[in-house]
C-alpha cells in the first residue's frame, strides 16, 4: 500500500542525503503537478524544466526544515510560486535588454529582425490563452494555482500567505477578470464559439 | 462578499472552459509523471548532497591542516627560553685571612 503525503515525508526527512527512495516517490508523485505549474506561470519549457528542477532540489537539502505547520503541498507550491516569479521577472529583465539592445542595433541597421517573442508578444491563439495573458500577474497566478496546480482555497490562501476570506476574493476577482478578457477576446473573434 | 453559490457558479464556469481548452489539472497520479524528468532530478540532487559533503570534508581538513601548520610554526618561531649567565668563577682570593696564607 502506498503511503500517505505525511508518511512518505516523515520517511524522507530521516533518510535525505543517506537514501533516496522516499525523495523520488515525492517526487514522482508531484511533478506533473509543479512541471505543469511552472510551465504555465513562466511559458518557457526550457526555464519551466529548471524552476521545476530547483524546487525539488529545494525540497531536498530543506526537507529537514520542514515542520508540518502546512501541508507537505503548500509548502512545495509556496517554493514553487517563489522560484517561478523570479524567473518571470529575470525573464522580464532579459527581454528588456534585449529590446533596448535591439533598439540600438535597429538604429544602426536597415535589415535587422527583432528576435521572435523578445517583445513578450508569444503566439497564444486560443482565446482562453488570450484572456489569461489579459490578467495581470496575481490574478494569472491564483487561476494557474487553482486550476493547474488544482490548489484549494486554503492552500492558496497559504501560499499567498494571506487568510482565507481574502484568498476567497482574491480567487473570485481572478474569475471576474478572467470572464471578461475571455468575452472581450471572443467578440473581437466574432461572437463566442 | 461573494456568496458561496456565486463562487461556486463562477469557478465552475471558468474551469468548463479551461478544461475545453486543455489547460485542465493534471492528475496526482505518479504513473503520468516524466521518469527522466525524475531520474534528472534525483541524480542532480544525490550529486548536490555529494558536493556538498566533499566541499564540508575539504573546508574542514583544510582548517585542521592551516590550525596544524600555524601551531608548528608559532612553536618553532618562539625562542628558547633565556637562561640567566652563568656566575663567573670569583678569583682566587690570595689574600684572605682566613685560608691561612
Amino acid at each position: 500500500m502506498a503511503l500517505g503525503d505525511d508518511a512518505l515525508v516523515a520517511r524522507c526527512q530521516s533518510e535525505v542525503p543517506y537514501r533516496v527512495d522516499a525523495y523520488r516517490e515525492l517526487v514522482r508523485r508531484f511533478e506533473p503537478m509543479v512541471f505543469g505549474t511552472c510551465l504555465r506561470m513562466i511559458q518557457n519549457q526550457e526555464d519551466a524544466e529548471e524552476v521545476c528542477q530547483d524546487a525539488f532540489l529545494q525540497v531536498f537539502h530543506k526537507i529537514g526544515q520542514f515542520e508540518g505547520r502546512s501541508s507537505f503541498k503548500t509548502w512545495l507550491f509556496r517554493i514553487v510560486f517563489n522560484l517561478s516569479v523570479r524567473r518571470r521577472e529575470n525573464i522580464a529583465k532579459r527581454a528588456h535588454r534585449e529590446i533596448k539592445v535591439a533598439g540600438e542595433i535597429a538604429k544602426h541597421s536597415d535589415h535587422f529582425v527583432p528576435p521572435e517573442g523578445a517583445a513578450g508578444q508569444i503566439s497564444l491563439g486560443a482565446e482562453v490563452e488570450e484572456a489569461l495573458s489579459r490578467l495581470d500577474g496575481n490574478e494569472q497566478r491564483v487561476l494557474i494555482l487553482k486550476f493547474v496546480s488544482g490548489l484549494s482555497l486554503q492552500e492558496i490562501a497559504d501560499v499567498f500567505e494571506v487568510g482565507l476570506s481574502a484568498a476567497k476574493m482574491r480567487t473570485y476577482r481572478a474569475l471576474e477578470s478572467f470572464r471578461d478578457a475571455y468575452q472581450e477576446a471572443t467578440a473581437r473573434k466574432g461572437g463566442p464559439r | 462578499m461573494v456568496t458561496d453559490e456565486e463562487f461556486a457558479k463562477r469557478e465552475a464556469e471558468v474551469a468548463a472552459l479551461l478544461r475545453e481548452a486543455g489547460i485542465c489539472v493534471p492528475p496526482k497520479d505518479p504513473s503520468k509523471s516524466d521518469a527522466g524528468r525524475v531520474d534528472r532530478i534525483v541524480e542532480q540532487a544525490l550529486f548536490e548532497a555529494v558536493v556538498r559533503d566533499t566541499a564540508e570534508f575539504a573546508f574542514r581538513s583544510f582548517g585542521e591542516t592551516l590550525s596544524g601548520v600555524f601551531s608548528a610554526l608559532s612553536r618553532s618561531a618562539t625562542p628558547p627560553p633565556i637562561k640567566p649567565p652563568s656566575a663567573p668563577n670569583p678569583p682566587p682570593n690570595d689574600w684572605d685571612e682566613s685560608s691561612g696564607a
